[in-house]
């Protein structure tokens, strides 16, 4: 394994960003779910391990506040540094490869040669971010009733507490199923794709799951060579 | 020479001189011989009649004698009026003295024989003690026989615990007890509540622990909360069918609590409960007479308050902290706390600011309240609650949760079947190579 030669996948700043994520991510599931089973057996000790309901209350409300801040700066990394948005814009391919994925899964057809990002990392790129656009919104909202209550009709809290909650099991079972399932606990990668820690893939793993950015890759390499 | 007339006299006096002589010679009668030692014949017959004098009068005297011992009355005590001789049957004599004595005295025996306690025989010795068979003032309310006099206020339950042990050690546990053991004289024992006396079960529409008559029993030392309470709608609901909420029913009627102690049935913590033990018995209060919601608690358990307070939160609103605690009263009162105008100030207690009517316009306890998920351009037909939580023509009280209730189980099933069949093509596909 470590003779393998290995490819750079992620850069520093997006492990970092990352790490940044997923830590308030899980302190928001740990701190939010008992307020939303509080008659669970796990939702008392949840509220005592992270040191009772007021200190449950602000965790949850940082680490909200910190996701929103690391969005922003996401998205403006993004725009103004990168300026390279198409590689995670979903396209007509992803649609094509999209279908041909769920023939793959019973046996109708070849994997889809994915490149960098295929469909399955683009649904849960957008689908973080469009989580933190309605969690954050709502629960910014949440987090000042008063000014809320004076500002909304009562009704329309109680909806943005329906979509908020709710919103929040959704994305928690959607981060275990389907990034756990696919990235980290699958029959390859188990216990977990190193690449986070690491920021480099196997060369032999990039030419099976990014084929078209394994060949990209060759291809910069020989003309690489090749002018030399 | 005598005459033959003074013969014949003589003659008779010799013959009886005669008749006595020969009588006296030759005979063993013992009359002869009694009349011997009288003497005379005259003499016999004052000895007889006088035997017959001393026979009667005593006979007379024994008769007297025994007339007097069977007539006579018993020896009055000390000189008092005469007690009636006792009946078996009346359980205690000190009514018959009670009875005859001036009124403070007399009440007690008129009030009681009004009571639970004379049907049930239970007497005065069983709470003044003494000994009622005794026949002298004196030594029925001795001391030394256990007589008590007015029982002690604070002493009182002890009485009333040897029958009613659970209510009285319920007492005992109760703010009431506790304030007169430290010394405050003014709070109430058993008798307070429920009569010295006139005691009558709680059936009875007189008693002072009827439904009718509570309020104004608590009231008589909680006169701001028995005012409250009477402009409230369970006083209104008792006056109707006596099924509203009394004092008790909210406050226990023993082991009363104040409501800082973490076990009182008013406590923050415990009130919820409380009133669900009427607003969730749908048995009780949902018929159509009523028309009393009883998902209530349901509801409530479903906010944020509840939420907190099951945490300890001790700063969240219960029941009482919107609607009153004891002028409760109903939503379409305009004088009730949670009257929809009234709602900004009510919530603005503890929130701390003064809310605008936006606050008003949602339902707390929303449920079953209008979502029925039709749509709905114009309002002008809907009732004013109605209208207040109008969030536009699609019902999001209605859709937004049955979006989610689809959502949730579909989305994820589906990207959990992804997963399952991605991870064993990619197993498969592994294995062949």
């Amino acid at each position: 394994m470590t003779d393998e030669e290995q490819v750079q996948r992620f850069t520093l700043q997006q492990r970092v960003q990352h790490v940044l994520l997923f830590v308030p991510f899980f302190l928001l599931v740990i701190t939010g779910f008992p307020l939303k089973f509080p008659n669970e057996w796990w939702s008392e000790p949840l509220v005592n391990l992270v040191g009772g309901w007021e200190m449950r209350g602000i965790i949850h409300r940082v680490s909200g506040l910190f996701i929103v801040g690391l969005g922003i700066y996401h998205a403006l990394w993004y725009i103004v540094v990168d300026r390279n948005p198409k590689k995670i814009l979903p396209g007509r391919q992803d649609v094509r490869d999209f279908v041909q994925h769920m023939k793959w899964l019973v046996g109708r057809a070849k994997k889809p040669r994915y490149g960098k990002y295929g469909w399955v990392e683009k649904f849960e790129y957008w689908g973080a971010g469009i989580g933190m656009v309605i969690m954050g919104s709502t629960g910014i909202v949440m987090m000042f009733p008063n000014w809320a209550f004076n500002t909304f009709p009562l009704a329309t809290y109680q909806v943005l507490w329906v979509v908020h909650s709710n919103w929040a099991l959704f994305d928690t079972l959607v981060i275990l199923i389907w990034h756990m399932g696919n990235v980290h606990f699958t029959v390859r990668n188990f216990p977990m794709d190193r690449s986070w820690i690491s920021g480099k893939i196997p060369l032999e793993r990039l030419k099976e799951e990014h084929p078209l950015e394994y060949e990209e890759r060759q291809k910069k390499e020989r003309e690489a060579h090749a002018s030399e | 020479m005598p005459s033959p007339a003074s013969r014949g006299h003589t003659y008779r006096v010799r013959e009886c001189v005669l008749y006595v002589h020969n009588s006296h010679g030759g005979s063993d009668n013992p009359f002869l011989t009694e009349s011997s030692r009288w003497g005379d014949p005259r003499l016999l017959r004052t000895r007889n009649a006088l035997r017959s004098v001393a026979v009667a009068a005593f006979l007379l005297a024994v008769l007297a004698i025994l007339a007097f011992w069977l007539l006579s009355p018993e020896a009055p005590p000390d000189g008092g009026p005469d007690p009636p001789a006792y009946q078996e049957g009346v359980p205690t004599s000190c009514s018959d003295c009670h009875a005859n004595l001036p009124e403070s005295l007399s009440r007690p025996v008129r009030e009681f024989n009004e009571s639970v306690h004379f049907t049930e025989f239970v007497t005065c010795v069983d709470c003044h003690g003494g000994d009622p068979t005794a026949t002298n003032l004196i030594d029925s309310m001795s001391p030394a026989k256990g007589y008590l006099g007015v029982p002690d206020k604070v002493t009182l339950n002890a009485q009333c615990s040897k029958c009613h042990s659970v209510q009285g050690a319920q007492y005992r546990s109760g703010v009431h007890d506790r304030a007169l053991r430290e010394g405050n004289a003014s709070s109430s024992s058993c008798a307070d509540c429920h009569g010295a006396h006139r005691i009558l079960p709680v059936e009875d529409v007189n008693a002072t622990i009827h439904p009718l008559g509570e309020p104004s029993t608590c009231g008589a030392c909680h006169p701001d909360a028995a005012a409250k309470y009477g402009g409230g709608v369970h006083w209104r609901r008792v006056q109707d069918d006596l099924q509203g909420a009394t004092c008790s029913d909210c406050h226990r009627s023993h082991d009363i609590l104040p409501k800082e102690d973490p076990t009182s049935s008013v406590n923050f913590a415990n009130e919820a409960g409380t009133c669900a033990n009427c607003h969730s018995a749908i048995a009780s209060i949902s018929g159509w007479y009523y028309g009393v919601k009883t998902d209530r608690l349901q509801t409530y358990q479903e906010s944020y308050h509840s939420r907190a307070l099951k945490y300890g939160d001790e700063r969240v609103a219960t029941c009482s902290d919107c609607h009153e605690n004891h002028n409760v009263r109903t939503a379409t009162d305009p004088e009730s706390s949670v009257y929809p105008d009234n709602l900004p100030s009510t919530c603005g207690r503890c929130h701390a600011t003064s809310f605008s009517e936006k606050i008003g316009q949602g339902l707390v306890h929303d449920r079953e309240a209008a979502h029925s998920g039709e749509l709905r351009w114009d309002t002008d037909d809907l009732t004013p609650a109605a209208r207040s939580y109008y969030l536009g023509p699609f019902d999001l009280g209605f859709w937004v949760p049955l979006f989610f209730q689809f959502l949730i189980p579909s989305v994820v099933l589906l990207l959990f079947l992804v997963v399952v069949l991605g991870n064993v093509r990619t197993y498969l596909e592994d294995r062949r190579k």
